[in-house]
């Protein structure tokens, strides 16, 4: 396991060095930034949390030329491991796009204020871009593993929508359940909705991709 | 004796291209070398990845150092090296970053010894393996293989496209590899010449089925290609004939005992052979 998440890491490392410069340049700029509209900070929280996690999705997922693929089922490791590897290296830059948001938005609140009408919006945004994260994540490693390697792009962008889709569509059901206007209570209620689903299909999405790669031959 | 693999009525058959693996069967004893040799297509590739487990053989049982191997086997796996042709490893990586790797999933990794191996073969630490030639990959694939202390390599056309004193080197690491008792060697190859330096046995694939599987002394030492014209073939008898290949005035005959038949067939000349023509009278002559 240590070994392969050490591939991962290798794997990733080219592409996401470069997006976590833009991250910290664009985090102290957004930062630094009057934060009275907040649109910038909104947008910065997804770009982190969702861009991180969407840059390596598809490093992970890349294509090797070559027989490593294949050399890989020949050592120690079994074919579960493998899948558990790229789900675990998956939440590890979940959590490392949440650092980045919360440093930005802390360092904005110490500076300028708190930006939002209400103190639970930000757990909303939170929320929502784990929600849209881990939707996209698990969609696309099933997808990634069903289809025609080839088609790992489409894959990803179909994912996105699928994630993006997938959290609207839990924030619609809790708006028809919850009577507006909503106490904090029920926001936090349902961000923790979204919290829980969007790890269940992780989870998911976990057990079908292990599935799929233990009939695939290679 | 003990087996350091042995295959029994292993069969693989895809439908899409039509290719069936037919009830493959032969033994690799601890302490030798088997060369596994057929033309391109033959099933070697089908047979060493149905052995790896990387697909799924549809009948038969393999045992692998005494055991079935499966997905769960992974001390097994820990005894077998590995080398395929082309790349066998990411490109993004360099050697010590592949050792990182490689230390993070075999138990018994040897770092001085895979360090030793670069050395010897003067593989450069830090550069990407996108940037390695043929010979060089192959080099760290070698290195990899043996740096973890395995009893069995695998090796699917592992020197094909390799210079000669490349081959030549890798061939000489192979034979120090199987000094140690129960250490052994399967390498499939369609370039005969290596394994007629190094082979203990030959076993011939063609059209996913074995023709041919003997020990490569009796075949260097014993077969033999008996010549004569197209209208002296009749008068050999075909109990003699393995297999034979029509030229334009001539008939090359594979035998299985020369001495026999040269005192036999006083007339006709017998001689000695290779295995690059016993592949090609087995695969592409008539039996009698």
């Amino acid at each position: 396991m240590k070994g392969l998440m050490k591939n991962n890491y290798y794997k990733m490392r080219s592409g996401f060095k470069a997006f976590v410069i833009v991250l910290i340049l664009t985090g102290l700029a957004v930062a630094a930034f009057d934060n009275e509209t907040p649109s910038l900070l909104m947008g910065y929280i997804y770009f982190s949390i969702v861009g991180l996690s969407l840059n390596s999705a598809m490093a992970l997922r890349k294509t090797v030329t070559g027989k490593w693929d294949k050399y890989i089922l020949t050592m120690p490791v079994k074919r579960a491991e493998i899948i558990k590897s790229l789900f675990f290296n998956q939440m590890y830059v979940l959590v490392l796009g949440i650092v980045f948001s919360a440093l930005t938005v802390g360092l904005s609140i110490m500076v300028h204020g708190f930006p939002l009408d209400k103190g639970v919006d930000i757990w909303v945004l939170f929320s929502s871009a784990i929600g849209v994260s881990c939707f996209m994540s698990g969609g696309f490693f099933s997808l990634s593993y069903l289809g025609k390697e080839n088609w790992q792009e489409t894959m990803l962008i179909f994912s996105l929508g699928a994630g993006i889709g997938s959290v609207m569509l839990i924030v619609t059901f809790l708006n028809k359940i919850f009577a507006r206007p909503q106490t904090d209570r029920q926001i936090l209620l349902g961000c923790g909705v979204i919290l829980l689903l969007s790890l269940v299909a992780m989870l998911l999405s976990y057990f079908w991709t292990k599935e799929l790669y233990s009939r695939k031959e290679i | 004796m003990n087996m350091a693999l042995t295959l029994d009525k292993v069969s693989k058959r895809y439908e899409s291209s039509g290719f069936w693996l037919k009830d493959i069967s032969f033994n690799l004893p601890e302490g030798s070398i088997l060369g596994f040799i057929g033309q391109n297509g033959a099933g070697k590739t089908t047979t060493i990845s149905c052995i790896l487990n990387t697909i799924k053989k549809d009948n038969g049982r393999i045992m692998v150092l005494g055991r079935e191997m499966t997905d769960q086997t992974m001390d097994i796996k820990e005894e077998i090296g590995v080398v395929f042709d082309g790349d066998n490893f990411p490109p993004y990586l360099s050697a010590e970053e592949l050792s990182k790797v490689m230390s993070g999933i075999y138990r018994k990794w040897d770092q001085p010894l895979f360090c030793n191996y670069l050395q010897r073969f003067k593989l450069p630490l830090r550069q990407k393996i996108k940037s390695f030639s043929r010979g060089m990959s192959m080099q760290l694939a070698i290195a990899v293989a043996l740096a973890h202390h395995p009893r069995l390599l695998l090796l699917d056309e592992a020197t094909g496209g390799l210079d000669p004193l490349m081959r030549d080197e890798i061939l000489d690491i192979l034979l120090e590899f199987v000094q140690t008792e129960d250490h052994s060697i399967l390498l499939s190859s369609h370039i005969t010449g290596d394994l007629e330096k190094i082979a203990d046995h030959i076993v011939l694939i063609d059209h996913g089925e074995i023709i041919l599987n003997k020990p490569k002394d009796e075949l260097i030492y014993d077969y033999g290609i008996m010549r004569c014209l197209v209208k002296e073939l009749p008068e050999v008898d075909p109990e003699d004939i393995i297999s034979y290949r029509k030229r334009e005035f001539q008939v090359d005959i594979l035998v299985a005992d020369k001495d026999k038949l040269s005192r036999k067939y006083k007339k006709l000349t017998i001689d000695n052979t290779t295995l690059d023509e016993i592949m090609l009278l087995l695969v592409k002559g008539e039996k009698a």
